[in-house]
């Protein structure tokens, strides 16, 4: 990891985050039938976008690694596919902690809820395999086909809405989006804010990974 | 209900900034053990080499 590359990007995440929070509370008006409440979805939204992003760069990247047998790119799917699960799993709390206000319970079986569900376990799962297989060469094959596979659960995910009955908002419609101008920046904001963390994150991630190997070589040299 | 939903926002974003930060020490967390790890071994196999 570059020293300069990672300051460049933990300053844009700091910039991009703080503009992200006072454009959520200050920035953007007070929605008139949820109220206060409604602020929640600056962050929910962004936050439900990183995951597509992670888990469509942990399938890219497995089918290079199929492809190229390169450890970087099994590398970059586990950071990926790691950082992915953590932001879905807040997508999971924050979502609720609205619904209970918005619909009067935390959590019901319809399809978006049900699917965005799914889609958590299969990456954790994924998480799984990789610590459950202790070759490297096998557990990468294993985690790239698993991460190429389960790709298909996150477009379900994000069509639910639209091909499905279902009470969860629609924000983004083929005509368009329902919010005002102000409250479009502070979306976008978010979703920039977000998608810098992730960066970041991975980032970080994918030095834990190089150091992880680095160490096994130490222990293959010291074993042999 | 503004006063629930203003009590629900802080506890949702309370929940963001709490999982995000505790990743972010998770993630420091296995860096430190695993430079401490790679120093002891480096250090392990040059004595072994000499």
């Amino acid at each position: 990891m570059k020293r300069n590359n990672f300051i460049a990007v933990l300053a844009a995440a700091f910039v991009t985050m703080m503009f992200a929070i006072y454009a959520a509370f200050i920035f953007a008006p007070e929605e008139q039938t949820m109220g206060i409440v409604q602020r929640i979805f600056y962050f929910h939204i962004a936050l439900a976008w990183v995951p597509y992003l992670a888990f469509l760069i942990v399938c890219i990247a497995s089918i290079l690694y199929l492809t190229k047998r390169e450890t970087k790119w099994d590398q970059l799917a586990a950071g990926s596919a790691e950082i992915g699960v953590v932001f879905d799993t807040l997508v999971l709390i924050t979502g609720p902690f609205w619904a209970r206000v918005a619909w009067g319970y935390y959590w019901t079986w319809e399809p978006r809820l049900t699917t965005s569900l799914i889609v958590w376990l299969l990456y954790i799962a994924y998480i799984l395999l990789r610590r459950s297989v202790g070759e490297h060469d096998k557990r990468a094959r294993f985690a790239a086909v698993f991460g190429i596979v389960a790709f298909v659960s996150v477009p379900i995910n994000f069509m639910a809405i639209r091909w499905w009955r279902t009470i969860h908002p629609l924000i983004l419609k083929s005509t368009g989006m329902e919010l005002s101008a102000n409250m479009r920046v502070a979306m976008f904001a978010s979703i920039i804010a977000f998608t810098v963390l992730y960066i970041l994150f991975l980032q970080l991630r994918v030095a834990v990974e190089n150091s992880n190997e680095e160490l096994e070589k130490l222990k293959d040299e010291i074993g042999s | 209900m503004d006063d629930m939903g203003f009590r629900f926002m802080v506890m949702a974003y309370f929940a963001v900034w709490i999982v995000l930060f505790g990743y972010v020490f998770f993630i420091g967390s296995k860096i430190f053990k695993i430079q401490k790890d790679i120093q002891h071994l480096t250090e392990v196999v040059q004595k072994k080499s000499k």
